[in-house]
């Protein structure tokens, strides 16, 4: 499930890596284009989609901030999915609590998405919603369940001891 | 993989395909399961891709690739023969195979039309009745007949057998299907054993040949060897020239598959363990009448007392394959499964135990899905045999192993994320318009299943409402308060998302123990619900006919809150069975289908996902074959089952929607693997399954007025 958003994650981190010294170099420059104002840059990048977002965030600093936001994110999300549900403010600030638009679009959106898509029914972005909702939650409390899994080590050595 | 399905197709004839279509399955519950054993025999096997390509040669063509088995070199005793008490040398064997082989050669070339029809129908026998079946082919021989017999379950046994699970399931049914599967464990006998010209001489010489490399056996103490009674019938069956009956309803239970991919070593094999299940029956047969061995067990009685019916052999004009595939050896694994249970259910200890040792080896041989399920009932058939029982704590699932299996699980297989979300959207739907809602969970566990529908109870049009959540679990051995923890973070979820939430948690080693006072209901104020995963048939005792069991009590109990909605979670399966061979081969059955379906995730392979869902899955394979009485806590029982109860207990069926239906399709993209899932809706319920065999149903209740 997650693996869609972290190969996506993993292609924007290649290009960070060949990027991140241009994006020294080049971080003055972008300061003289955009100055310190991030907002400019995120009117631009709202009309992009996910991708291109993720190859800009590599840049530089400045830039990085501005694909972070997220109101580019929501921008983002409701391009896939058309919907007035995501100018609701209880959504947003669920969604804010939970983690934030851009995890939910990285990890469930996009990939139900792609579903919907290839079904050929745009009816189904509701459903795509609210499952994509529900993936969320339960990924936001498996996070934070993370720290009772952590109190596991032992018995996992002890298992991994014996399926040697 | 289609491309190999595709081949298949081409080499069956018209007629079969047509006749597939007519035949009405009749097979009876319990073998509901077995057309699953061969999916994982298929995938976990995997398939030789030299032995389908020459299957799907042109017809009458022979491939013969000799068996790298056959290292003996002829001299020596054949080793999986052996191993049950057999002393048979490998170069009989061969002898034989050759022989079958120039019988479907000139099956091929006989151009009679008296036998033509002989070449082109599809013939199914029962494994476990050799002498019906020799006595039916004799009788063939000597009174042609020309009814039509279609018995196509060859053509889906052998798409079952060697195409992949999709394509095979997509075309057959699951009863008739789940026939081919058995007829493919305990047959193979090659086609062509007919021969217009000299074939009912050739056929005594055969039969003789048989019975001859039987008798060499030695080794009296193992009641696997032909007994004197059974040969005398053997015998007696050659004189019998009784009129074969075509009217006959049901559908033959075995298959004679002509082996593209099957081994004549092989059917030698098969041949032989036909007749030491022929044996076993005959022996049994007096002792155990209700010991319907699914196999065909109904059926053999029916023969021993009727007459047989007219029966065809499958076209010779497939090409044998000999070949040691994997495919072969999930056969012969599955094959020993069930004779070891049979085994265990005639409490022949000693004969089961040194048949577990051998299926270890063959499973850890074997790998794949099959190797482990294989691994996994062997190891449940020793604790059976052995009396080493697990210990209480493993039983009852409290530990925090238990808890990091569970969550393991849940993350892997779509299967309880099904039944989560499935209830969710029920119970969401049910609560519409309610400003205060009661959820009583009977296994908390995590919690798992709460943030989802806190989440949706937040962004539901009207607001949220004021949610209550009681949490039953059971006692954890360590004296920790596992359900408090989860309570805490749920409430710190719920008050993230700005909605009220209050919690409540109950130990409880039984529901039963479970009293409506103790939950604290508010009616009219609050909606309840009542929300069962998994849980309800740990509460089936063992003796139904006991005037208050615990399964009765609870849905009282449960009744009596007047809930707006139950849901009912539980695996699609008949578990719990009076008789432990049925119950064996079910679970057999059904989770290799899992296991399928674990292997079809293509997680990286001894990753601890995987393992620990395999593991998960093991403690309940042990539960249900090395467990029973009050132990025995798996007692899984088919939806059709649950709906009598919960009828009875005073709730109707509530439809569960096709936003739960959509929800469930949508869900299953997400999961690696996830083209062979299947969501179905079955009267208002939903289950999810594995291609054509449904795992878990999920319900929803109310109560009747």
């Amino acid at each position: 499930m997650r693996r869609v958003g972290e190969s996506m994650e993993s292609k924007v981190q290649k290009v960070a890596g060949r990027e991140v010294t241009a994006g020294n170099s080049n971080s003055h420059a972008s300061r003289a284009v955009f100055g310190n104002n991030v907002d400019i840059l995120e009117e631009i990048l709202k009309h992009l989609d996910a991708k291109s977002v993720g190859i800009i965030s590599c840049v530089s600093k400045g830039c990085q901030q501005a694909a972070e936001s997220e109101y580019v994110w929501k921008i983002i999300c409701t391009h896939i999915c058309p919907s007035s549900v995501f100018e609701t403010e209880r959504l947003q600030s669920l969604v804010a609590t939970m983690g934030g638009f851009k995890r939910l679009y990285m990890n469930f959106l996009h990939p139900l998405h792609s579903y919907s898509h290839h079904k050929h029914c745009s009816s189904l972005n509701e459903d795509v919603i609210r499952l994509s909702l529900s993936l969320f939650s339960v990924d936001y409390y498996e996070r934070r369940l993370e720290s009772f899994r952590t109190r596991m080590p032992p018995i996992l050595r002890s298992i991994q001891a014996l399926l040697q | 993989m289609k491309r190999q399905h595709y081949q298949f197709h081409q080499q069956q004839q018209q007629q079969q395909q047509q006749q597939q279509q007519q035949q009405q399955p009749q097979q009876h519950q319990s073998s509901h399961g077995l057309q699953q054993s061969s999916h994982g025999l298929r995938v976990g096997a995997g398939v030789n891709p030299a032995a389908m390509a020459a299957a799907s040669g042109s017809k009458g063509k022979e491939t013969v690739m000799y068996s790298s088995k056959d290292s003996n070199g002829g001299m020596g005793v054949d080793k999986e023969l052996a191993s049950m008490g057999y002393s048979v040398k490998s170069s009989d064997l061969l002898q034989v195979a050759q022989r079958l082989e120039q019988l479907e050669m000139v099956m091929c070339s006989a151009q009679e039309d008296g036998i033509s029809h002989l070449s082109s129908e599809a013939v199914h026998y029962n494994p476990s009745d050799l002498a019906g079946w020799i006595e039916s082919m004799l009788t063939e021989l000597n009174v042609p007949n020309t009814a039509d017999h279609h018995l196509d379950q060859s053509s889906t046994a052998r798409e079952a057998s060697n195409s992949v699970p999709e394509s095979s399931t997509s075309t057959s049914r699951p009863d008739r299907s789940v026939q081919n599967r058995v007829d493919h464990f305990g047959t193979g006998v090659a086609p062509g054993l007919y021969d217009g010209l000299d074939g009912s001489e050739f056929l005594q010489d055969y039969m003789d040949q048989m019975v001859g490399l039987f008798s060499q056996s030695s080794d009296p103490s193992e009641a696997l060897l032909i007994n004197p009674g059974s040969s005398s019938l053997l015998e007696q069956d050659h004189h019998q020239q009784p009129l074969p009956s075509r009217d006959e309803p049901s559908p033959p239970s075995t298959v004679l598959i002509p082996s593209s991919s099957n081994s004549s070593l092989e059917v030698q094999s098969r041949e032989q363990k036909q007749l030491q299940q022929q044996q076993t029956h005959q022996h049994q047969q007096p002792q155990a009448q209700d010991d319907l061995d699914v196999t065909g067990g109904r059926r053999h009685k029916k023969r021993l007392r009727s007459e047989p019916e007219a029966e065809r052999l499958l076209p010779a004009d497939r090409p044998m394959v000999m070949g040691a595939d994997p495919q072969e050896s999930g056969v012969r694994l599955v094959h020993m499964l069930m004779a070891c249970a049979e085994a265990v259910q005639e409490n022949r200890h000693v004969v089961a135990g040194k048949m577990v040792k051998e299926i270890r080896i063959m499973a850890c041989n074997q790998g794949g899905a099959m190797g482990k399920v294989a691994t996994y009932f062997a190891e449940a058939l020793a604790r059976r045999i052995y009396g080493f029982l697990p210990q209480d704590a493993l039983l009852n699932h409290n530990d925090s192993l238990s808890e990091l299996l569970h969550i393991h699980f849940y993350e892997t297989c779509p299967y309880l994320k099904f039944a989560h979300f499935t209830a969710n959207q029920a119970i969401l739907e049910a609560f519409a318009d309610h400003k205060r809602v009661h959820v009583i969970d009977f296994n908390l566990k995590q919690g798992m299943q709460w943030p989802a529908l806190i989440q949706a109870l937040a962004l539901r049009p009207g607001g949220p409402p004021a949610f209550r959540l009681t949490g039953i679990g059971p006692r954890q051995p360590d004296g920790s308060d596992v359900l408090q923890e989860v309570g805490m973070k749920l409430a710190h979820l719920a008050e993230s998302i700005n909605v009220e939430f209050s919690f409540r948690g109950y130990v409880a080693s039984n529901l039963s123990n479970l009293k409506p006072w103790m939950l604290d209901i508010k009616p009219g104020v609050e909606a309840v619900a009542v929300n069962s995963i998994l849980q309800l048939h740990r509460l089936i005792d063992e003796d139904p006919s006991q005037p208050s069991s615990s399964i009765d009590q609870v849905l009282d109990m449960v009744r009596s809150l007047n809930p707006k909605i139950v849901t009912v979670v539980e695996q699609e399966a008949d578990h719990n069975r009076p008789i432990f061979l049925d119950r064996f081969t079910e679970a057999l059955h059904y989770y290799s289908t899992i296991f399928d379906s674990l292997e079809a995730c293509r997680l990286p392979p001894e990753s601890e996902q995987q393992v620990m869902s395999e593991i998960y899955l093991g403690r309940e394979i042990c539960n249900i074959v090395a467990c029973e009485g009050a132990e025995r806590v798996e007692r899984h029982e088919p939806l059709m089952q649950w709906r009598l109860r919960l009828y009875n207990a005073g709730f109707r069926a509530m439809h569960l929607g096709s936003n739960a239906f959509k929800q469930a399709s949508m869900l299953l993209t997400l999961f690696p693997g996830g083209e062979g899932y299947r969501v179905e809706e079955n009267n208002g319920c939903l289950t999810l399954g594995w291609h054509s065999r449904p795992l878990i149903a999920a319900s929803a209740w109310q109560c009747s007025s």
